[in-house]
């Protein structure tokens, strides 16, 4: 028994909306086959059995979620032969990514996210699924809970998971702005949402005003992601953005040490990735 | 408006021992509720709240899984000297980070309420970078050795754990430690609010 189709090695490309290809698989044997399917990539692997009455077996529905080496030994009778192929992914646009964004609940700022970390990248160069030093996997880097092997290569699924992660970030945020009873307009719940996100909350309350205001006492370096200075501290008050940035620069490379007078602020993460 | 749980336990200093990992670890339970032997071990580190599959109450969170390798070591500044510990960290932790914070809430006689916080380790697309991850500790005090006898976790990052403000308050009248969570440990978004009672029963 041999493949008629594929032909080993064949690369398959999964579309960006994504859709996943048709993979005819046709030996040029007859009569009933059953077809024995591994795919797998990096950690992940998944397996089954599909049965046909002739020769033919499309792998579409099996092997929709996944990508990488697919693996396919069909047998009719006594006969077998045995086949692999690649499937790989395609980049989603930036405006697949925003509309389907805007169609989940409580998404609001969460694509400025994504957006400010990896410009919406899903795979890399070789068309397969980002993963990070730390083994955070496509484009929301999903670390922990570890992503299934689906939320590895359906970008879709991957954004499903970054939005559980964010959507607990808005629960919390929720419960402290709406602190005895406190009112808050939605840009505020953004802001607030992606600064917890990120690490500590965004505003605090001003009697005087009656409102949330964002915490005064943070002056974030705009040249950076998430540094800055609390002005409390009596060694950065009175200092201007410039003056501080001069003088603490030259320890950023090295990560914030013990007494450092700079900090990492989720305030100064919500003003570079929303505008602040 | 938002829901809210209570959550009431006591600690005495040394009431019993739990062999939990290999280690002897000192817990205390007594007085608000009729201790039984599940109390003692909840979520792992042994820690000074009902559990939660005992008790419709809320359960405190875990201040990591057992056995966990990370340790941190704190210089405590009581009034009666400094005092070095080792202190159990857990997975949340930025691993290698020294303290952000280290604030003594109560010193009583002979025993330490301390709150020990530390940088979050950071997920994918800057998730929890700039964030912490805050344990509340108890220490009995015996000829100046501190011996930490419960912890829980009082602010997350990572486990979307939030205190009010103020959060962590001691009354020293009643020998009772107040913690109120906008978003608490149990239940996320929950606003919860735990009373322990340290000191002898």
């Amino acid at each position: 028994m041999e493949f008629v189709k594929p032909r080993a090695a064949d690369v398959f490309t999964i579309s960006s909306a994504p859709d996943w290809p048709a993979i005819e698989f046709q030996t040029n044997a007859t009569g009933a086959h059953t077809w024995t399917w591994t795919i797998s990539w990096d950690v992940f692997k998944e397996s089954g059995t599909a049965s046909t009455l002739d020769n033919r077996w499309d792998a579409k529905t099996a092997i929709t979620n996944f990508g990488g080496t697919l693996s396919v030994t069909a047998k009719a009778g006594q006969e077998h032969a045995s086949i692999s192929v690649t499937v790989k992914g395609t980049n989603p646009t930036a405006i697949e990514v925003t509309q389907y964004m805007s169609a989940q609940a409580n998404s609001a700022g969460f694509e400025k996210i994504i957006a400010q970390e990896n410009k919406y990248k899903h795979f890399t160069r070789n068309n397969e699924p980002a993963k990070s030093f730390d083994n955070g996997y496509g484009m929301c880097q999903l670390t922990k809970p570890r992503p299934s092997f689906a939320q590895t290569w359906n970008w879709k699924l991957n954004v499903d998971g970054g939005l559980d992660l964010f959507g607990k970030k808005r629960t919390a945020a929720v419960s402290y702005l709406s602190k005895q009873k406190r009112a808050y307009t939605d840009e505020q719940l953004k802001y607030e949402t992606v600064c917890q996100w990120n690490g500590g909350t965004y505003h605090e309350w001003s009697a005087t005003a009656g409102a949330w205001v964002r915490k005064t006492t943070i002056v974030c370096d705009t040249a950076t992601g998430n540094m800055g200075w609390d002005m409390s501290k009596p060694e950065n008050k009175g200092k201007t953005e410039a003056e501080l940035r001069a003088r603490d620069k030259g320890e950023y490379g090295a990560g914030r040490k013990d007494g450092a007078l700079w900090g990492y602020y989720g305030v100064c993460y919500a003003d570079h990735v929303l505008g602040g | 408006m938002a829901p809210s749980g209570d959550i009431m336990a006591c600690v005495t200093r040394i009431m019993f021992w739990v062999v939990n990992g290999g280690m002897l670890t000192a817990i205390a339970l007594a007085g608000c509720a009729p201790p039984k032997p599940a109390e003692s071990s909840v979520n792992g580190p042994p820690l000074a709240a009902p559990s939660a599959t005992d008790d419709p109450r809320p359960s405190l969170p875990a201040a990591g899984p057992a056995n966990t390798p990370a340790l941190a070591d704190l210089v405590l500044h009581a009034k009666a000297g400094d005092l070095s510990v080792k202190v159990a960290l857990d997975e949340n932790v930025k691993a290698g980070t020294t303290p952000s914070g280290v604030q003594i809430v109560a010193e009583l006689k002979d025993a330490l309420v301390v709150q020990d916080t530390y940088p979050s380790v950071s997920g994918g697309l800057s998730y929890c970078q700039a964030g912490e991850e805050s344990f509340l500790r108890i220490f009995s005090l015996d000829a100046g050795v501190a011996e930490e006898t419960a912890r829980f976790k009082v602010a997350s990052c990572r486990q979307n754990i939030q205190l009010d403000s103020p959060g962590v308050e001691w009354h020293s009248d009643t020998s009772t430690l107040r913690v109120r969570w906008l978003s608490g440990p149990a239940s996320l978004g929950t606003a919860t609010q735990l009373t322990l009672h340290v000191g002898p029963d």
